[in-house]
């Protein structure tokens, strides 16, 4: 049931940019859910770039007619990973994705074994 | 009163170390040894006490030869959050938990070993050690007495006028009690931790044990929910962004053992009706401690971002030290053990309330693994290529929340399954009223306009589990019905299963609260007075724009009627505000303005404003209510749960 929730929720992945991005003037939040109205905080050489600039970012790569998935390359390239909310699933990032479904995986495996071990086991 | 503040420290920590040597001693059961390492723990408290209160003195006093006070208090700062300062920092905070850490202590033992006299000289070694922790950061890496002279001695011996102030989004009522129920949660974890330790090391590990380790770790569970639910509560009234829960680090933090502990009070019921999974529910003991000290490691060395991480600091090495310690001591005790560990009875059937059990416990434990790995991903990524890969909230929400939505249908199933086994035909017939209840629920759902399998998924979960939580205690009440009681005697019969019952009520409804923030929807409005705008069904009118100052802060506001709620026309006023704390704090904060209705909240944000026109950003926030009401009565169950069922009264004369 979990594995094929997993899988229905990965499908029906929101489009929602401001929840893709991380907004870059140390807040910690993402561009949508920054507590600051109008972030416009900007300091290259410590990587600080307010929200502001981010979004505008986005809207010149939308104009240039960019897909999503190529928007978000774009802006990984532009500040660094450090900027995605999503990892994406290559390189090092696949690791983000893999090991809890690894984890869940050895779980469900481990109780069925126990399980299964424990039906025929002899009472002690 | 600063030196008196540090002696108090001085006097604390000496304390602790004689009542490890007295603890030391009794290991073996020598009486007269037990006692006094039992008067020394009752003296650390006494100590760590005295040192807040004189903190708490100094705040008030605004005493800024402090570094402390003038870090986190100012001239102007009322006294409610005068005396939540002592908590808003570093130092201060980790006096507060080391106080509560000791407080537990010595209610542990003397309310709940005070029968299991066999069991205290290692809880009290246990407990020691981990006190002793807490106890050598205080006095020699974050002292809260220590002066600006101390910290940099090159300063000129200058007193400030003034203090930096409380930073203006900690000054909120949910904020002054949020910590504090918080750090009820995390050094909760130490006394089960400590018992579990303590029965390993005597091999006492009988059935008595379990039973007071279940209720510290019930109240430690109580308390990290509530604090994380209070916490959401702040975020979403505070910090202007429409939601509640941010994936953050360190609510992640909370979240880790909060999941732990839930499985572990599942599986310990298999242990307590069964005998069984005792060496499982011993490690879910443990990982529930290490996973809060780790959470602290985490939030408080600075390792990872986070809004709410205390600045960086030198405590990592004494943290870490504990963790190392603990988990040696941990896994070494368990292997000696292990031959006295093992069950004799057998899970015989899948279809059993045991084996439900386990498959829940699995989905917990991995969703705190989810949670953890997210949580140090962005530090294993940055340690393995020197480039940070960031993870956010919609990472946690493709992995953490499908599992979660599982945990509702594998509730309801455990709600249903009896014991031992079940049969497939009674299976069939229980499962299938609620079965019929989740599919009509996700079907309506999807026909009204629910978004995304996952949403719909979750929606027929939280019904599944309603309506296996209503068949099942239906049932009983008609069985009682039979014998003359009614619904009060049905729960005082069995008030932890009963209890349990309204906390998986509170869970279907948090969990459809959590749907409906999936469903937020927001827009941007710019208005000049006098001028209407739409969204939706809602009709926005700015009346005015008003500006307001007193000595602390100045505020502007923007009075917008809202036309098209229940109940006619509503006034929201959303409002920023500039304060003016101590020397050089000048902050602004967004405070929105909520409108309760019955099927969510109306919830705006003033992001600009002039005289003659202003900005706001429309939340609409549906089924909100449903979380933080869903979490609220998760807690008043799990009060439920604790009261002591009712005994049946001794039958006289003869049958």
């Amino acid at each position: 049931m979990s594995a094929v929730l997993l899988l229905l929720s990965l499908a029906s992945a929101p489009d929602a940019f401001g929840q893709n991005l991380f907004c870059l003037c140390g807040c910690a939040q993402t561009v949508a859910s920054c507590p600051h109205p109008n972030c416009a905080e900007y300091d290259p050489a410590r990587g600080v770039y307010g929200k502001k600039y981010l979004e505008a970012d986005v809207a010149a790569f939308r104009a240039e007619g960019r897909s999503t998935d190529e928007i978000l390359d774009g802006m990984a390239e532009k500040y660094g990973e450090r900027v995605l909310t999503i990892p994406r699933a290559k390189g090092l990032g696949i690791w983000a994705w893999i090991a809890p479904a690894l984890a869940l995986l050895a779980g469900l495996g481990t109780v069925v074994w126990f399980l299964l071990r424990e039906r025929t086991a002899p009472e002690t | 009163m600063i030196e008196a503040g540090r002696a108090a420290l001085a006097f604390a920590l000496g304390a602790n170390v004689l009542g490890l040597l007295l603890a030391w001693r009794a290991r073996n059961g020598e009486g007269r040894s037990t006692a006094a390492a039992g008067r020394a723990q009752e003296a650390t408290f006494l100590g760590i006490l005295a040192a807040v209160l004189l903190l708490e003195v100094l705040l008030h006093a605004r005493d800024f030869r402090l570094a402390y006070v003038w870090q986190y208090t100012s001239s102007t700062l009322p006294s409610l959050y005068t005396t939540a300062a002592l908590w808003a920092g570093q130092s201060g905070s980790i006096l507060f938990f080391t106080l509560l850490l000791s407080g537990y202590g010595v209610v542990a033992r003397r309310f709940s070993l005070y029968d299991r006299g066999d069991l205290v000289p290692g809880f009290l070694l246990s407990y020691g050690v981990i006190q002793l922790f807490f106890l050598v950061i205080l006095t020699g890496f974050e002292n809260p007495f220590a002066t600006h002279w101390d910290l940099q001695p090159r300063t000129p011996p200058i007193v400030p006028n003034d203090g930096m102030g409380l930073n203006p989004l900690l000054q909120h009522p949910a904020m002054a009690i949020h910590p504090p129920i918080l750090y009820l949660g995390y050094t909760g974890t130490a006394v089960p931790f400590a018992i579990a330790l303590s029965a390993l090391a005597h091999g006492r590990l009988g059935e008595t044990w379990v039973r007071s380790v279940r209720r510290f770790v019930l109240f430690a569970w109580l308390f990290l929910g509530v604090g994380m639910l209070l916490g959401g509560r702040w975020a979403y009234e505070e910090l202007g962004w429409g939601g509640y829960w941010a994936w953050d680090p360190v609510e992640n933090a909370a979240l880790v053992p909060f999941l732990v502990a839930t499985a572990f009070l599942h599986s310990v019921m298999i242990e307590e009706r069964r005998g069984m999974l005792r060496i499982w529910n011993l490690v879910l003991v443990v990982l529930f401690f290490l996973t809060a000290i780790f959470g602290t490691f985490l939030t408080r060395t600075g390792l990872v971002t986070s809004v709410h991480a205390f600045a960086q600091s030198d405590i990592m090495p004494p943290l870490l030290a504990l963790l190392v310690v603990a988990t040696v001591a941990s896994v070494a005790l368990l292997a000696k053990r292990l031959p006295q560990l093992r069950s004799r009875e057998r899970i015989r059937s899948l279809a059993s309330r045991e084996a439900a059990f386990l498959f829940n416990n699995c989905l917990l434990l991995a969703m705190a693994f989810a949670v953890l790995w997210g949580t140090l991903f962005p530090v294993l990524s940055k340690a393995a290529t020197g480039a940070e890969i960031s993870v956010g909230p919609p990472f946690y929400n493709r992995i953490v929340l499908p599992m979660g939505a599982s945990l509702l249908y594998l509730a309801g199933i455990g709600t249903l399954v009896a014991w031992r086994k079940t049969s497939g035909a009674r299976l069939g017939r229980a499962v299938g009223l609620p079965f019929v209840a989740a599919v009509l629920a996700a079907g309506l759902s999807a026909a009204v306009g629910a978004r995304g399998w996952l949403s719909i998924a979750t929606i027929g979960g939280a019904a599944f589990l309603l309506a296996a939580t209503i068949l099942d205690t239906g049932a009983a009440l008609r069985i009682r019905r039979t014998a003359g009681g009614g619904p009060w005697d049905l729960f005082r019969s069995n008030p932890r299963r009963y209890g349990g019952y309204v906390v998986h009520l509170g869970f279907a409804l948090l969990a459809l609260g959590i749907v409906g923030n999936a469903h937020q929807s927001k827009t941007s409005l710019t208005l000049a007075p006098g001028e209407t705008s739409t969204y939706g069904p809602w009709r926005f009118h700015l009346r005015e724009v008003t500006e307001d100052a007193d000595a602390h802060r100045d505020e502007v506001a923007a009075r917008i009627a809202v036309e098209g709620v229940f109940g006619g026309t509503a006034e929201m006023a959303p409002r920023v505000l500039l304060f003016f704390a101590g020397t050089d704090r000048e902050q602004p904060l967004t405070e929105p303005a909520i409108l309760h209705q019955p099927w969510g909240e109306l919830y705006l944000v003033l992001l600009s404003a002039a005289r003659d026109k202003a900005s706001v950003e429309v939340y609409v926030n549906p089924l909100i209510h449903l979380f933080f009401g869903g979490g609220a009565l998760m807690a008043f169950g799990t009060l439920l749960g604790l009261l002591p069922p009712r005994v049946a009264a001794p039958t006289t004369g003869t049958t």
